[in-house]
């Protein structure tokens, strides 16, 4: 007994050490927030100048069909537009919905109820990393003002909507557009997926923070992702191997970038796939080869205090 | 009268013994039936996809990429990570373990025996994502210090972090093997003048023998199923490459990503069952291998 006490005394030694190792050893200098280059001159900001950022996708709640008037779901959409609502999208890092797109998708939830099934218990919420954080805003402040329960998890968006065809959650949270082939099996299962735009999100592409390149176009991005350029002197940086950070298949940021910027192309095999934005900002925060990309939250968060001081002597 | 009630209670004492056995036996056969279910859960399951895909594609595909628009089924990168991470895991995990065994079982004295024993149990029983939250903040950073190499997160970061959780399984089955050596062989050992270092290598090794083998099986079948401590640790980029300082995706990776996203049915989830099956079979061999050695190999000593 008294043994097993000695050894339980040592292993906590050892791993008091370890966390001790753990935190002198990890840094965070920050990462750098790279402009996207239009044309010749002009350049966007995802931070600056979020309206003209060209990687800029709508965030999405999906539901099965419009919920009845009286229902704890209707309530939640209502909430999620209303002002209140709105003001957590800009809390959280991202931008609001315009105001013709809010009362479209006002319309939308009055248009006649196509699903009475939804009741007036807690609501059952799955899908997007990237609307963790808000969706807990919102969750937060509807229990208060409602006294609705929401429970939400986070598992990526592909799965979340995987759980509102299979009938396990009332909403899916989701960073990028239904596909067709989900579409279909959500047919199959008798789920008439409605589609609410919610908020907007920038992806910032972010590097080193003493990585001298500033800018990028659309096009090198492409080729920089496919796995084309594998140097950064091939757009005028260092001659310093590129290394490919990127989000899992699991999320929407995945499948939107590669629309959007790779055009459909296959992700170079190179990149390194991670589960959350948190990860990737750590991995390129120490890797002088590394880019990635992640909700602009994410970058604004971390961003290096120098390119924080370059961003406001603009 | 008397020898009426000792029957009866005799019959009724029989007939519990006899459920008990028959509970206790159904346990047994519930364990095998859960085995043989699982592997014809994954064979009828992957079977449509290898008739759509077909063997060839899958094991000489050099890319894994189910969800692309035109969709690659190689299973190659995956299998090679999975190979790679292990496999140097163990060359660095069994010198160190067999080490370690040969003090605690042979060299070292009762009291710092009691304190080394425990004290690898419980090694043996810290959770994998602890490994894997030390090999991706601490580890990866030495391993770039020394190293320098382009990933951060590759596979000898994997390798070394399976190998310190193979080191105590190693140790606790090879130890009870060095245990088993009788005393009278080490005696005798000794009576023809030979020293402790002789007596452990020509005698005691040689006879537990089988069981450091095998114990070293068990060792790199717990590697090959890791998955949390890995998918930390390694960076998960499914690329085909026998390069120890690139990042790799495992086949427990690759499912623990990807089976949340495949909607059930579908030639993807199907494919990940392929995979499943793939992995369950080289766990299922090592370990066979394991207890086949032990059995035949083993002497009994009397």
């Amino acid at each position: 007994m008294g043994n097993k006490l000695i050894a339980g005394g040592f292993v906590v030694l050892v791993v008091l050490s370890t966390v001790l190792a753990m935190f002198t050893s990890m840094s965070f200098p920050g990462v750098g927030v790279l402009n996207i280059q239009d044309g010749d001159e002009l350049s966007y900001s995802p931070l600056e100048n979020p309206e003209e950022y060209p990687i800029t996708r709508p965030l999405y709640i999906y539901t099965d069909g419009v919920p009845a008037e009286n229902s704890s779901l209707y309530q939640w959409l209502e909430y999620i537009y209303s002002d209140d609502g709105q003001l957590y999208v800009k809390n959280a890092g991202f931008y609001p919905v315009g105001s013709e797109v809010k009362d479209k998708m006002k319309a939308q939830l009055n248009s006649g109820t196509t699903n009475d099934k939804y009741g007036n218990g807690e609501i059952t919420q799955s899908g997007s990393t990237t609307l963790g954080d808000l969706s807990t805003l919102w969750a937060n402040d509807f229990q208060k003002k409602y006294n609705i329960h929401v429970v939400l998890n986070t598992p990526g968006s592909g799965t979340g909507i995987t759980n509102l065809i299979n009938g396990f959650v009332d909403a899916a949270q989701s960073s990028r557009e239904i596909k067709d082939v989900e579409l279909e099996s959500a047919k199959n299962n008798n789920v008439n997926v409605t589609e609410w735009v919610v908020a907007y999100d920038a992806l910032a592409i972010i590097v080193h923070k003493d990585n001298p390149i500033k800018n990028l176009t659309v096009e090198d991005l492409k080729n920089i992702y496919t796995g084309t350029y594998t140097n950064w002197s091939e757009v005028g940086g260092y001659d310093h191997p590129i290394v490919l950070y990127g989000r899992d298949s699991a999320s929407g940021s995945y499948d939107y970038f590669k629309e959007a910027v790779l055009d459909g192309e296959s992700y170079s095999i190179k990149m390194q796939q991670f589960s959350s934005n948190s990860l990737i900002v750590a991995e390129v925060e120490n890797n002088l080869g590394g880019i990635g990309y992640v909700g602009v939250g994410y970058a604004e968060e971390s961003l290096a205090d120098e390119w924080a001081e370059e961003q406001n002597g603009h | 009268m008397d020898t009426k009630i000792y029957k009866r209670e005799n019959r009724a004492r029989r007939y519990a013994e006899g459920g008990i056995t028959g509970i206790l036996g159904a346990c047994g056969i519930l364990s095998v039936l859960i085995l043989a279910l699982v592997f014809i859960f994954l064979i009828t399951n992957s079977i449509p996809f290898f008739q759509s895909v077909g063997l060839v594609n899958f094991f000489t595909g050099t890319q894994w990429d189910p969800f692309a628009s035109e969709a690659m089924w190689g299973v190659l990168p995956l299998l090679t990570g999975t190979i790679l991470v292990s496999f140097v895991g163990a060359i660095i995990a069994i010198p160190i373990g067999l080490g370690c065994t040969i003090y605690l079982s042979e060299l070292a004295d009762s009291k710092v025996k009691k304190i080394l024993k425990p004290a690898i149990e419980i090694l043996a029983g810290v959770p994998s994502v602890i490994y894997g939250l030390f090999a991706a903040l601490v580890l990866s950073n030495w391993i770039m210090e020394i190293f320098d190499p382009s990933y951060r997160l590759n596979a000898l970061n994997g390798a070394i972090i399976l190998a310190i959780m193979m080191i105590p399984i190693q140790v606790s089955v090879s130890e009870e093997a060095m245990n088993a050596v009788p005393r009278n062989l080490r005696e005798a050992s000794y009576a023809m003048g030979a020293t402790r270092w002789e007596t452990i290598k020509s005698v005691i090794i040689p006879a537990a023998l089988p069981g450091i083998i095998a114990s070293i099986a068990l060792a790199i079948g717990r590697a090959v199923g890791e998955t949390m401590a890995v998918l930390m640790a390694t960076g998960n980029a499914s690329q085909f490459s026998f390069d120890i300082l690139t990042s790799v995706r495992t086949m427990t990776a690759a499912l623990a990503i990807d089976v949340p996203e495949a909607a059930i049915g579908s030639l993807q989830y199907q494919g990940l069952f392929a995979v499943g099956l793939l992995l369950f079979i080289i766990t299922f061999v090592i370990n066979l291998i394991a207890d086949m050695v032990l059995s035949k190999y083993q002497e009994t000593y009397k």
